[in-house]
């Protein structure tokens, strides 16, 4: 997966911003589409959804972040990061234009359970701007090569006003198609937003995603999950068949820095993407 | 197995450290300006130092420097280049106790781990030989001040024998009238010929004398900590009140872990000088807020609760069952420097007594 052979795993492979995109109104949340100087290395990068990289800014650091495009987008590889003021490589990142060359290391983690996936009717859950691995995982799966390999694919996507929603043009074709049923939903009425209003929670328990031969695929803020969880469950989804992911302070990205674990599993070589089962085992530090 | 003994006088050592030093960088228990026995990198063979059990500086900077460079770099607009480090240089750790000799392993099992073995560990490391030394009590040449060990130490308990030679590439065994025996061990150990061919082999009554004193230390092994309960124990106590009185004393200064021989968290940092840099990696704490801060502010360890809880249950359960091996040696390295006088043996006793929930 991760093991680069003999090569030395902290130098990152060379990179240059192609694109950037502002994704929302308050302007903090932006895609950089990465690619890379020698082609051969995206061949090494190999990688599924759900995994993440260390991106990579010499004489700033690195910020391990999910990665948001599709293994099936083989030009290029793009991440969504949300810039903090204490973020010294999230916001130099966020200062820098296409052109650029910077570094990325992995790809890490274990990823979504793509193979346990297959055949089944696939529900995906996101609030915010955590929306980033599923929305690889989407493209991913509406590839017409990948597209028949699972039944029926339901999203619930919400954001606190329409201006915050990720990816809204793709979101937006995505809710016009008829392989793919896909609810939009914002916190608050807002001016010309046509779309559902409420909270995720609500929402799941207003839809009502059937559980039956069902995978879950859950991603937000704390408080998304604390209030959807228990909707899942009553809807009957079953805890080994529900996956979240999870975010860390991370280093090496390899299991050895030592500062991501929760409990006995470190999150960037066992998650970032685990089952509530296999969460509901941890202790509750995170 | 040993392969070969050879003695020599403890005038002839500091010959036997300067042969080391041809070709090689030498670490070895040394004083300091303090007085302090730490372990250092030797500039001059008479500064090795023998008097010394545990010395309060660990050798651990030997295989995890305390500045590394991962890599360096320069940059100009719209090009950066980046360069591997030097490999590394080959390097004998000398002198050291059984139990730092253990702590190496702790290192060599996280460090070669899949699904990334740590590169940069694994070459330095493959250019490092250990050269451990024994310590026996009851051995007829023991000077007056090893015949009472550090209070401290309790690697005993943990089933460490102060005379086991395995792990090294060649073992210091003191003898009677003032020498020391040398055990070559490995390939290593055999590559060290030049600078031990000149001292005379053992002969039967040394290794008699060698043989005794093994004997005896390990008549002294009775491991009292039954590590299994308290794995056990740690993996229903994690919302237990006994952290509140574990973590109240701790000052959060991290000593314990920059002075332990098996910890070995880093950080990972920029070094740069105009357009020139390096990538570094540095030693670093689970005992500091900042090691798991998120950048938006969050932090799954917000008090030194959880954070001198972390430390207990990385070495005592996570390492465990990940590892199958403890992430503690019993060097009491920790006990001695800390400014609050925690003390593990304590906290293990307390774990291991918890009453068993039925």
């Amino acid at each position: 997966m991760t093991s680069q052979g003999k090569a030395n795993p902290y130098i990152p492979y060379p990179v240059t911003i192609d694109r950037v995109v502002v994704e929302n109104e308050a302007r903090d949340i932006k895609t950089f589409r990465l690619v890379f100087q020698n082609p051969e290395d995206r061949k090494c990068f190999d990688f599924r959804v759900g995994q993440f990289a260390e991106l990579s800014l010499l004489g700033f650091g690195e910020s391990p972040i999910g990665i948001a495009s599709s293994p099936l987008d083989r030009d290029y590889v793009e991440f969504t990061v949300k810039q903090y003021p204490t973020g010294v490589v999230t916001t130099e990142l966020h200062n820098s234009e296409p052109g650029r060359p910077m570094g990325l290391r992995g790809p890490m983690g274990n990823g979504y359970p793509i193979e346990k996936m297959a055949g089944k009717n696939i529900v995906i859950i996101s609030g915010g701007f955590a929306v980033t691995t599923l929305r690889a995982t989407i493209r991913y799966l509406l590839h017409p090569d990948i597209r028949s390999s699972v039944k029926n694919i339901t999203v619930i996507y919400g954001a606190r006003s329409p201006g915050e929603l990720c990816y809204k043009e793709e979101f937006t074709a995505w809710s016009k198609r008829k392989d793919i049923a896909v609810t939009l939903t914002v916190d608050n009425e807002a001016a010309g937003w046509k779309g559902r209003v409420g909270f995720v929670p609500a929402v799941v328990a207003d839809v009502k995603p059937a559980p039956l031969d069902a995978v879950c695929l859950i991603c937000g803020p704390p408080v998304m999950l604390k209030y959807t969880i228990p909707e899942l469950t009553k809807l009957g989804f079953k805890p080994g068949d529900t996956y979240l992911s999870f975010e860390m302070r991370m280093k090496c990205g390899i299991g050895k820095c030592g500062r991501c674990n929760i409990g006995p599993k470190y999150v960037c070589i066992d998650g970032p993407v685990f089952s509530l089962a296999e969460v509901s085992a941890l202790p509750a530090e995170y | 197995m040993t392969r070969e003994i050879r003695i020599i006088p403890l005038t002839e050592m500091p010959a036997f450290v300067g042969a080391l030093m041809q070709g090689r960088k030498v670490l070895a228990p040394t004083r300091n300006d303090d007085g302090l026995c730490v372990f250092a990198w030797l500039t001059a063979p008479e500064q090795a130092d023998w008097t010394c059990e545990i010395p309060r500086v660990p050798p651990k900077q030997a295989l995890l420097p305390r500045t590394e460079v991962l890599f360096r770099y320069h940059r100009e607009k719209g090009k950066e280049t980046v360069s591997p480090p030097p490999p590394p240089e080959p390097q004998v750790v000398l002198g050291l106790h059984p139990c730092d000799v253990q702590a190496i392993k702790v290192f060599d099992t996280v460090f070669s781990a899949e699904p990334s073995p740590d590169q940069p560990y694994l070459e330095r490391r493959a250019m490092t030989t250990l050269i451990g030394r024994g310590f026996s009590e009851d051995g007829p040449s023991t000077p007056e001040r090893l015949r009472r060990p550090s209070p401290l130490v309790f690697c005993r308990e943990l089933g460490i024998d102060p005379m086991d030679n395995r792990d090294c590439d060649a073992f210091l065994v003191p003898l009677a009238a003032s020498r020391m025996a040398l055990e070559i061990m490995t390939d290593k150990g055999t590559a060290l010929k030049p600078a031990y061919e000149r001292f005379p082999p053992a002969v039967a009554e040394d290794r008699a004398a060698i043989a005794e004193a093994r004997k005896l230390s390990q008549a002294r092994i009775t491991p009292p900590l039954d590590m299994a309960a308290i794995q056990r124990n740690l993996e229903t106590i994690f919302n237990s009140d006994l952290w509140n009185r574990i973590h109240e004393p701790c000052v959060g200064c991290g000593a314990c872990a920059f002075l332990c021989p098996t910890c070995h968290c880093f950080d990972i940092q920029e070094e740069t000088q105009g357009l020139d840099g390096a990538r570094v990696r540095v030693w670093d704490t689970c005992q500091f807020d900042l090691f798991t801060r998120h950048a938006s502010g969050h932090n799954p360890r917000t008090s030194q609760k959880e954070r001198s809880r972390q430390r207990i249950m990385h070495k005592f359960s996570y390492g465990v069952g990940r590892f199958h091996i403890p992430f503690c040696v019993g060097c009491g390295r920790c006990i001695a420097a800390c400014p609050a006088h925690n003390d593990v043996r304590q906290i293990l006793k307390e774990i291991h007594d918890l009453p068993r929930k039925s």
